[in-house]
């Protein structure tokens, strides 16, 4: 008898733990530390790019000085995206220019905003409803000192075995910091990405 | 009809290991801090702790050293880090950074990083202060 109860017990136990494990649920997550669950480039690759960019150039000694003695404007091209992914990249420098402006080391020049400043100029100036000694005028905006390129680049590389399937995926992301008026590159690194991905055929 | 129900029993005691397990792996790890104080003009003096709140971790993963310099004005952290065991393991790392005040900077940016150990390797992680009011780091390892 009492061996009937505990069995019932335990199998009303191990219902319970199946059944909760059979519902859909919803929670948050830490934007800090996104699961990976492929070995396409996510954010968690983006973080590590960013962090590595940003230590790099705000530790690179030639920059260490020049950002000791003032603010300089950098403005920032699109990534070229070599890989054969669709990856927003604009996120990727969007993270790398927010820390580096937040360092208080840099200033930034947004040519995404160009068409909606010229527009607003425009307003102040013809619409007639500013005061004309308070209106921005053209010409006024200072040039970038510095332009920040950069590209990322995949190697993609699988194996298949009678008891699994493998693939390994290289990333790349390179970084310069080229001077405009002279040409010379002034700083430059990259960062290197390792993703596996191991498909076993058979159990677990 | 007996051997049916020893099944079931065994069934259940199995689904009921493998959901109290599934829910077992701990996420504490192991802090290590540096604060710079300056007592004169660009001169710091630097105290360091370090808190072990999973033993598990510290067995397999250690700090060997917390080291702290200014590049500029930016605070850098520089820790090595050497596994204790002769298996790959895969470990990840968190930096935050503190103004002299103690309070925390740029808490929304605290991503975590994986970092994977050859068999007793030793490795260095590196951090940049988000700003020069940074005067404390903390480096969080923990697993997986």
């Amino acid at each position: 008898m009492k061996q009937s109860i505990f069995g019932r017990v335990l199998l009303l136990g191990a219902a319970l733990i199946l059944a909760a494990g059979c519902s859909t649920t919803y929670e948050y997550g830490d934007a800090g530390d996104v699961p990976v669950y492929d070995t396409d480039f996510g954010a968690t690759d983006l973080q590590a790019v960013a962090d590595k960019m940003v230590t790099s150039l705000l530790t690179f000694p030639p920059i260490v000085q020049i950002t000791n003695q003032r603010r300089p404007i950098i403005v920032v091209e699109k990534v070229k995206n070599k890989t054969s992914q669709h990856i927003d990249t604009e996120s990727i420098t969007d993270t790398i220019r927010t820390r580096l402006l937040r360092s208080g080391k840099f200033r930034f020049l947004d040519k995404s905003t160009d068409s909606q400043t010229i527009d607003e100029i425009r307003r102040q100036q013809e619409q007639g409803l500013t005061r004309q000694d308070t209106a921005q005028q053209f010409g006024t905006q200072e040039a970038a000192e510095f332009q920040l390129t950069a590209n990322l680049s995949e190697i993609s590389q699988s194996k298949e075995e009678f008891w699994n399937k493998k693939k390994a995926v290289y990333y790349k992301f390179t970084m310069n910091l080229k001077n405009l008026r002279t040409g010379i590159l002034e700083w430059s690194d990259e960062k290197e990405i390792s993703k596996l991905e191991k498909d076993p055929r058979f159990g677990y | 009809m007996m051997r049916m129900r020893n099944c079931l029993s065994l069934l259940a005691v199995l689904a009921l290991a493998a959901g109290i397990l599934g829910g077992c792996s701990s996420t504490a790890g192991i802090e290590g801090s540096v604060t710079a104080t300056e007592v004169a003009p660009g001169v710091y003096e630097y105290s360091e702790y370090l808190v072990v709140n999973n033993p598990s971790l510290a067995d397999d993963i250690q700090i060997v050293s917390l080291h702290t310099d200014f590049v500029g004005d930016l605070m850098r952290a520089t820790v090595t880090l050497v596994s204790k065991d002769s298996d790959t393991q895969s470990v990840k790392y968190s930096f935050s950074w503190y103004d002299s005040q103690g309070v925390e900077i740029d808490m929304d940016s605290r991503p975590w990083f994986s970092l994977v150990l050859y068999g007793n390797e030793t490795k260095t992680v590196q951090g940049i202060a988000p700003n020069p009011s940074a005067k404390k780091f903390k480096i969080k390892l923990r697993t997986e």
